[in-house]
């Protein structure tokens, strides 16, 4: 088991970074967008220099030669169309005497700078235009509890309703209620989360004269109760299609289970029906469902960035978009979040294989044939 | 004992016939026969069946029929229409009409007899539904014309001592004259001071300090018992009837801490001895007077209003007729002569309604049609219609400037003449808000994403039959390597290979299709690897083989029948989720967008997709044009459930171990 748990502990860090290492090289085959402001472009391509991504040569004002040879370069690069791509002219900022001229280094030093800074220093790089020059691992950690909490709130939602509805429309079978459910679970699981937001949106918010907020409360401005109304649209928005996939899911779970021969061995004792479920059919039933529970969990999170949009939540699913808006990447950012839906999403799968031979014995991890 | 047979006891009884396979006396199916058998069982599947290919045959058609200008250019004058269906618009729902909510009446149009008024600002009369009219009162504290009464309150600011209000008029003061102060309400700290400033001394703008006004009288809290009337006769300084303005200025007796002193004012009135008003202040009028600081240190407030009341509409109102009914315009002397030119047998067509036709003489019908009040005369065509793009004149106006004259007539423009329709439209699900007709739109935008869907999902199939199949039938070390790039290649998290995706490429058709295909095709090699690992070993494959069947017909006859179904079925499952896929990336505008357009052979695809009218339907919600995002999300929500029964149906049709007979 240990043996497993490390071996898969290996594998994941392997998949993390030949991920990230492809994202890094495609991303840095795209041009540069660096800040647009030219005192903060100034720094951020500062900033690059002491990160190892670029190298920078002074030209000096007084110096007539010298003022003569950066504009033949500049002339050059932009008779070359590498200008403002590998190649960055920055003109003397505020008391500054010099002419600044950045050159990109090849991808290939660049990656094992960016690996080094990452692992010896954690440091992701700045971001370039959602909070120019700011660190761009802060700006995904800083969202990262309100993204977690939906969703763990989506988990408590969901689970009991799904547990509830399950059951009973295991017991009910192929009645009026299991048909009714299996309709509602259709549709549930037809609507696009996208459709479904909007719909929730007009008719708790705009048809019942706000009773609740139609975009998610700003923070800070906003506490107690009324900041977590705004939460109950999200969380019943990604919840109630999570309850019908997981009705679903138990409901032929259960369904299978009841027909084995043990339940039949506890009705021969006496138990009546609904005891034969409760006491002995659901343990049965819950060796699939536990993993399934823990893998919704990065189902969620993968699904949230709609939801996050469209209502408006600050969520990390939010600063992604933003810093993915066209023409206006910004990549470190995009690296750091990439990193944070990775690690949920192997995390995860990892737990999820982890606790098929924690709830059944009959399974042994990494077991031998 | 054993009795002994001799050989020649036996007879060969077949010694001349060759053997051969019987034909079967039960009636035989072919595996298509068998697997419509099995598809027809669960009625509700081809019921679903049968919605889904009218949802594909529509997309496919209604993009054919309608003119294409309805859903191609945008018509600024059809924006936002709302649903109109014919025999449904009898009983009242999908009418064409609109419900407005909470419209500021105009306060002249109130009917005596029902107490009701409607708005006239941006409506017609003719085309309010009054049956459905309600008017109700809102409270607001807005510094608008249309909100009534209530009062103004004069605050003094934080941390200051006092402010002043005044009113421009100018009054020349005798000494019989009142100023009449309604106060509802006033702090016991404050003072209200009541100041003449007579403009023979300063005016407002020159005044330097209180000392050059006179001050009339002094209010506080106590002296509040209705209305205060201040005599001018009681001040002798006012006796040589001097003219100039009033001014109220509020005074505390220590700073204001928090801003909250106030004088609530009901009106202000000044009255001459004979009962005539000079000025009488109240509700909005009051709202308008100004504040006036002298020394901004100490100076400071702000006039506020509250309880004001306005009083607003609901009602239904006919979108359609009003915006084809014809539009009062007025146009110069040249345009009127260049429509005229521009339409042959418009000249020709002019009746004039200058002279009365009495009932029984000859046009008498088209008189009375036409001829409403103040038409001098209407152009009609040779049957007598209204068809051409002015349908009467209604007035000329002649101006003479710098000795040129300048006609100008006024002109009914036809509403549906300008607007190129014969009759009233019907657009079924509405208009958009580029005035394009929602119901082409949804199912052009449906046959986008639906066809999209088909190709990625048939790429999906190739790469993933392909891959699985190489990775099943060599297994081993290439199996295990094949796995390890599905895993690190599936473990890409969503966002970033869209980051990917759209910072390499941008967003656009190709992307869209990379975006549905770089994962979609591990899920087919998953299941073709599976079902290739679960029959290559069954017993069914190893009697075949004993029987001398060759790898071929192993594969095509005995594990692809098995194994279709599971692949098939996996594949038109995934559809729905590949066209969920396109409408979330549309809306997030990583996808395609308005103006994209991609040729493929004959076909031709808009850059309309469902997600595409989602994300500009959704900014309309707040407008009120809900039908924007309910005929969308309906037919995507049908569309879905339908594929996903169709999906359910095909598995248990390609399932041979379901025997369909039974």
């Amino acid at each position: 088991m240990r043996n497993y748990i490390i071996q898969r502990l290996i594998w994941i860090v392997i998949i993390l970074l030949t991920t990230l290492t492809i994202t890094f090289f495609l991303l840095k085959t795209a041009p540069e967008y660096p800040p647009t402001k030219l005192d903060q472009k100034d720094t951020w391509l500062e900033r690059q220099v002491t990160d190892g991504y670029y190298t920078r040569e002074y030209y000096n004002e007084d110096d007539a030669d010298e003022l003569a040879e950066y504009f033949e370069i500049k002339a050059q690069a932009s008779e070359d169309g590498t200008i403002d791509k590998t190649v960055f002219f920055v003109p003397p900022q505020n008391d500054s005497t010099v002419y600044k001229i950045f050159y990109r280094k090849p991808i290939v030093v660049q990656y094992t700078n960016w690996v080094r800074n990452v692992v010896t220093e954690w440091d992701w790089g700045t971001s370039t235009k959602i909070r120019v020059n700011q660190p761009a691992f802060s700006l995904i950690a800083e969202r990262m509890p309100l993204t977690l909490q939906i969703n763990i709130f989506v988990l408590i939602f969901y689970i009991p309703f799904g547990f509830l509805f399950g059951i009973i429309a295991a017991l009910k079978k192929d009645t009026i209620v299991d048909n009714l459910m299996q309709i509602f679970i259709m549709v549930f699981m037809s609507l696009p989360s996208l459709v479904f937001i909007i719909l929730l949106i007009i008719l708790l918010s705009y048809n019942a004269n706000n009773l609740l907020p139609s975009l998610f409360p700003l923070q800070g401005l906003q506490t107690g109760w009324a900041y977590y109304q705004g939460f109950i649209i999200p969380v019943l928005a990604a919840g109630l299609p999570a309850i019908a996939r997981f009705t679903r899911m138990l409901r032929a779970e259960l369904s299978e289970v009841l027909t084995s021969e043990f339940v039949l061995l506890a009705k021969t004792k006496g138990l009546s029906h609904e005891q034969a479920v409760v006491r002995h059919a659901i343990r049965n039933s819950m060796v699939p469902m536990v993993p399934a529970i823990i893998g919704s969990f990065a189902g969620l999170l993968s699904g949230s960035f709609i939801l996050e949009k469209v209502y408006a939540v600050p969520g990390v699913g939010t600063i992604t978009l933003r810093a993915l808006a066209q023409g206006n990447y910004d990549y470190n950012v995009l690296m750091a979040s990439s990193a944070f839906y990775s690690v949920i999403g192997l995390v995860t799968v990892l737990i999820v294989d982890l606790s098929y031979g924690i709830i059944d014995p009959q399974i042994r991890m990494g077991a031998k044939k | 004992m054993a009795e002994k047979f001799p050989k020649d006891y036996f007879e060969l009884v077949q010694d001349n016939e060759r053997l051969r396979d019987k034909p079967l006396q039960s009636k035989q199916l072919t595996y298509l026969q068998d697997a419509m058998v099995r598809f027809r069982r669960n009625t509700y599947n081809v019921v679903a069946t049968i919605i889904l290919c009218i949802l594909i045959i529509l997309s496919i058609i209604v993009p054919m029929i309608t003119p294409k200008e309805l859903y191609t250019e945008t018509n600024s004058t059809l924006i936002t229409l709302p649903p109109r269906i014919p025999v449904l618009e009898k009983i009242g729902i999908f009418d064409g009409t609109k419900s407005y909510e909470g419209q500021p009446i105009d306060l002249t149009t109130i009917d005596p007899e029902t107490g009701l008024g409607y708005p006239t600002e941006g409506f017609s009369v003719e085309f309010i539904d009054f049956e459905s009219l309600t008017n109700y009162e809102i409270v607001g504290s807005e510094r608008d014309v249309k909100y009534v009464g209530g009062t103004n309150v004069l605050y003094v600011n934080a941390n200051y001592e006092s402010i002043a209000l005044y009113s421009l008029d100018n009054v020349v003061v005798a000494n019989t004259d009142v100023l009449t102060l309604d106060i509802a309400e006033m702090s016991s700290v404050a003072m209200l001071d009541i100041y003449f400033l007579d403009s023979s001394v300063a005016t407002l703008e020159t005044v330097e300090n209180w000392d050059q006004f006179i001050l009339v009288d002094s209010i506080s809290s106590s002296d509040i018992n209705g209305a205060v009337e201040v005599s001018m006769a009681d001040n002798e300084n006012l006796s040589s009837y001097p003219s100039g303005v009033f001014l109220y200025r509020m005074v505390l007796n220590n700073t204001s801490v928090s801003g909250s002193e106030f004088v609530e004012f009901n009106n202000i009135s000044y009255a001459r001895e004979d009962g005539t008003e000079v000025f009488n202040y109240s509700g909005y009028e009051l709202s308008t007077l100004s504040l006036l600081s002298l020394d901004g240190d100490t100076e400071n407030g702000r006039f506020l209003r509250s309880n004001a009341v306005m009083t607003v509409a609901d009602f239904k109102y006919d979108e359609y007729s009003a915006l084809f009914a014809d539009q009062r315009e007025t146009i110069g002397k040249e345009e009127y002569l260049s429509i005229l030119e521009e339409n042959p047998g418009m000249e020709e067509g002019i009746f004039s309604c200058e002279d009365p036709i009495l009932e029984g003489e000859a046009g008498y019908e088209t008189y009375s049609t036409y001829c409403t009040e103040g038409v001098l005369w209407v152009f009609l065509d040779e049957e007598g219609e209204a068809s051409f793009p002015l349908t009467a004149v209604k007035g000329i106006d002649n101006k003479v400037i710098l000795g040129t004259t300048y006609t100008n007539y006024s002109v009914m423009k036809n509403g549906k003449y300008a607007l190129g329709f014969d009759s009233l439209p019907y657009f079924l699900f509405g208009t958009d808000v580029f005035g394009k007709d929602l119901f082409t739109l949804i199912w052009l935008g449906l046959r986008t994403s639906l066809l999209l869907g088909f190709i990625a999902s048939l790429t999906n199939i190739v790469i993933g039959v392909i891959w699985g199949a190489v990775s099943a039938y060599y297994g081993g070390q290439v199996d295990i390597l094949m796995e390890r790039f599905t895993d690190i290649w599936g473990s890409f998290p969503q966002i970033t290979m869209i980051s990917i995706i759209t910072v390499i490429i941008g967003p656009g058709f190709w992307a869209l299709y990379l975006f549905m295909i770089y994962a979609g095709w591990i899920g087919v090699s998953r299941t073709t690897r599976m079902q290739f690992y679960r029959y290559k070993g069954r017993e069914y494959v190893l009697a075949a083989r004993t029987l001398g069947a060759g790898d071929r017909r192993i594969i095509f006859k005995h594990i692809l029948p098995n194994a279709l179904g599971t692949i098939v079925t996996s594949v038109v499952l995934s559809i729905p989720a590949v066209i969920f896929l396109e409408v979330n990336l549309s809306y997030l505008g990583f996808g395609i967008g308005n103006g994209q357009s991609l040729k493929i052979g004959p076909l031709e695809l808009t850059g309309t997709s469902i997600g595409v009218i989602l994300n500009d339907g959704q900014q309309q919600i707040f407008a009120g044009n809900l039908w924007l995002i309910i005929f969308p999300t309906l037919i995507v929500s049908i569309l879905m459930i339908t594929f996903n029964m169709f999906g359910n149906a095909l598995r248990d049709a390609l399932n041979p171990q379901l025997r369909g007979g039974a």
